[in-house]
């Protein structure tokens, strides 16, 4: 912002790290004016990091993965809003939440983030069948884990392979699935990918690659 | 609890107890403390979290491995004898009346 300039509003839709690190650095920065920070999840801003981490393990609360503390918002006046935005009236400069309200804009940062990809296979909707990103995923992987005794996980990524590790860490009997050749495809070369598939293996988690899931198969008891 | 004291540029002081197991960075974000970024979560891999330790109290910490060390050497303030990044420095009973002082700036 220059000086001199008006004091302008902006509207931050996501409070994932990058809504609140460009609230945070906007404050940082001298910026004045308003800042509105909406958030479709039900929490205090967090770290998703340690979702698939300590958390899962049980060594960590909710409150540990806050990236700052509530009294932070207040004493750095952002306003933490929660709901979800359905709509940008870009002529009025303004946006609009599922529940009705409304919160006009200078300036507009989406910082919505990404979520998993779900299969379109049938049986998504069974009972036992997880996603992970959110503290509120986390917290119900968290109990099923605790009884379950074989787990299956789609993917072979960093999140899926942080997940068998931990799963079997806790004696469960883990088997991932992954399309592609090797894990990690995206972001590790194939070396570096054998050292990964060794040490899972190693570890007793049973590791399928160039396989496709073309359905989900359980009972209503997610077993 | 281990108590660390947190010093601010402008000499403010700020004493708190920090729950064993978390890290000297983790203690000042939790209280609200101003003057630590922490960008990374405690990963060594920011630079942010950046302290001086006071002199009077660096026997109490263990020395750094060499990703902090690296690390240190992007730090946005001078990087000094008495640099450390707080997220590598794990509380335990032994850093109880530890100082530490903030820099002027994080990045
Ligand atoms: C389990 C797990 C482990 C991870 N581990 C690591 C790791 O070890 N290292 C690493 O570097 N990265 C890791 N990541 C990735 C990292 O967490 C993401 O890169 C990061 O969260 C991206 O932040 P973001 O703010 O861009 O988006 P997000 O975190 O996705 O945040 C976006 C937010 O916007 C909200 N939102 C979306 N649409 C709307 C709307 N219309 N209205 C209101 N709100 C809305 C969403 O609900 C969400 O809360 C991990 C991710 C997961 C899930
Ligand atoms: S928090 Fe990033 S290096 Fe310490």
């Amino acid at each position: 912002m220059t000086a001199g300039a008006p004091v302008s509003s902006v509207v931050i839709v996501g409070a994932g790290q990058a809504g609140y690190q460009t609230a945070a650095s906007l404050r940082e920065r001298g910026h004045a004016g308003r800042i509105t920070l909406i958030s479709a999840e039900d929490a205090l801003p967090y770290e998703r990091p340690p979702l698939s981490k300590a958390y899962l393990k049980g060594e960590a609360d909710e409150t540990r993965l806050w990236l700052r503390p509530v009294t932070y918002y207040v004493r750095q006046s952002i306003d933490l809003v929660g709901g979800t935005v359905t709509g940008i009236d870009r002529d009025a400069r303004r946006v609009r939440l599922a529940d009705g309200s409304a919160y006009d804009y200078d300036h507009l940062v989406l910082a919505t983030g990404a979520r998993p990809r779900t299969l379109d296979v049938p049986g998504v909707g069974l009972r036992g069948v997880h996603t992970l990103r959110t503290a509120q995923e986390a917290a119900a992987l968290r109990s099923a884990l605790a009884a379950a005794r074989h787990a299956v996980v789609v993917g072979a990524g960093f999140v899926g392979l942080e997940f068998a590790a931990v799963a079997r860490e806790s004696g469960c009997e883990v088997t991932v699935v992954e399309a592609l050749d090797r894990p990690l495809a995206r972001v590790v070369s194939a070396r570096t990918a054998e050292h990964f598939t060794r040490l899972h293996r190693g570890a007793g988690t049973q590791l399928l690659f160039g396989q496709g899931v073309t359905a989900l198969h359980g009972n209503s008891r997610g077993t | 609890m281990p108590k660390i004291t947190y010093v601010a540029v402008d000499g403010t002081e700020q004493a708190i107890e920090v729950p064993t197991g978390t890290s000297v960075m983790r203690g000042a974000v939790f209280n609200d403390i101003d003057g630590i970024v922490a960008q990374c979560g405690g990963n060594a891999q920011c630079a942010t979290c950046h302290v001086y330790v006071d002199e009077t109290t660096l026997d109490k910490l263990e020395p750094m491995e060499s990703n902090e060390d690296g690390m240190l050497d992007f730090t946005a303030c001078p990087r000094r004898p008495n640099s450390r990044l707080s997220c590598q420095l794990e509380v335990t009973g032994a850093l109880d009346g530890l100082i530490v002082h903030l820099p002027e700036r994080q990045n």
